[in-house]
């Protein structure tokens, strides 16, 4: 079974932590990640993608206003399990074309581009579908389930 | 002429229209959008092109202070955003 469910790592992610905490390889430098978004159905979106080039991420169309937002996280949590969350607001657009029906976040390590890493995916708490115009707005992290993007190992 | 890069400044310049998705919609957004929307007079920063539409990606602040990444239409980046 390799569908994600909220705040799961992609297969990439789970490799890259594996290889740092066990001292296998060093870790990349430090670098601003990235949230996308997704059309994918729920159910859909398969863990062992390792690129936003895969079949199953669907993101956002770029022709339209939209593009990845830094995702700027909190450091991790001193606890177990540990969490991190986006440390503030996270807002797209504004969208000069209608991009359809978002039901994901993913955590990437570039801008843009399919090359891009996928290091996490969250499934919205609700579908959202901006029109031309609208700019589509996430609240900031706090830590407390339900609130904002968590990761959690 | 070359194109923009990295770091390079620009200041959004569309007197005629409070914002850039209230030109791209036609009319008036509601009050929360209108307030979220990259309006006139705005300076912008240049990151790069989108790898896979080309567009030129932009960095801003909104009114909130919350800073913002926006694809711009090429069209709209080389008559609309001039060097800040």
């Amino acid at each position: 079974m390799t569908a994600l469910s909220q705040g799961q790592m992609f297969q990439y992610a789970e490799q890259q932590a594996l290889n740092a905490v066990f001292l296998k390889a060093q870790s990349p430098a430090v670098a601003n990640t990235y949230l996308a978004l997704s059309t994918t159905a729920i159910g859909a979106l398969q863990s062992t993608e390792v690129s936003m080039a895969g079949a199953s991420i669907n993101e956002y169309a770029t022709a339209s206003g939209y593009a990845r937002q830094n995702y700027n996280p909190t450091a991790a949590s001193a606890a177990s399990p540990s969490q991190l969350w986006n440390s503030a607001q996270i807002t797209w657009g504004p969208f000069t074309a209608a991009p359809g029906t978002a039901q994901w976040g993913i955590a990437c390590d570039a801008v843009s581009g399919t090359a891009a890493h996928t290091i996490a995916a969250f499934l919205l708490s609700s579908t959202r579908t901006p029109a031309i115009g609208d700019s589509l707005q996430a609240a900031a992290g706090t830590g407390a389930a339900g609130v904002g993007f968590i990761c959690q190992v | 002429m070359s194109g923009p890069v990295m770091g390079d400044r620009f200041m959004y310049h569309n007197p005629d229209v409070f914002g850039y998705g209230e030109q791209a919609k036609g009319g008036p957004l509601t009050s929360e959008m209108h307030d979220l929307d990259l309006r006139d007079g705005t300076e912008v920063q240049f990151i790069e092109f989108d790898a896979d539409s080309g567009w030129p990606i932009v960095e801003w602040v909104d009114s909130t202070g919350l800073g913002r990444i926006t694809t711009i239409d090429p069209v709209l980046f080389d008559n609309q955003f001039l060097p800040a």
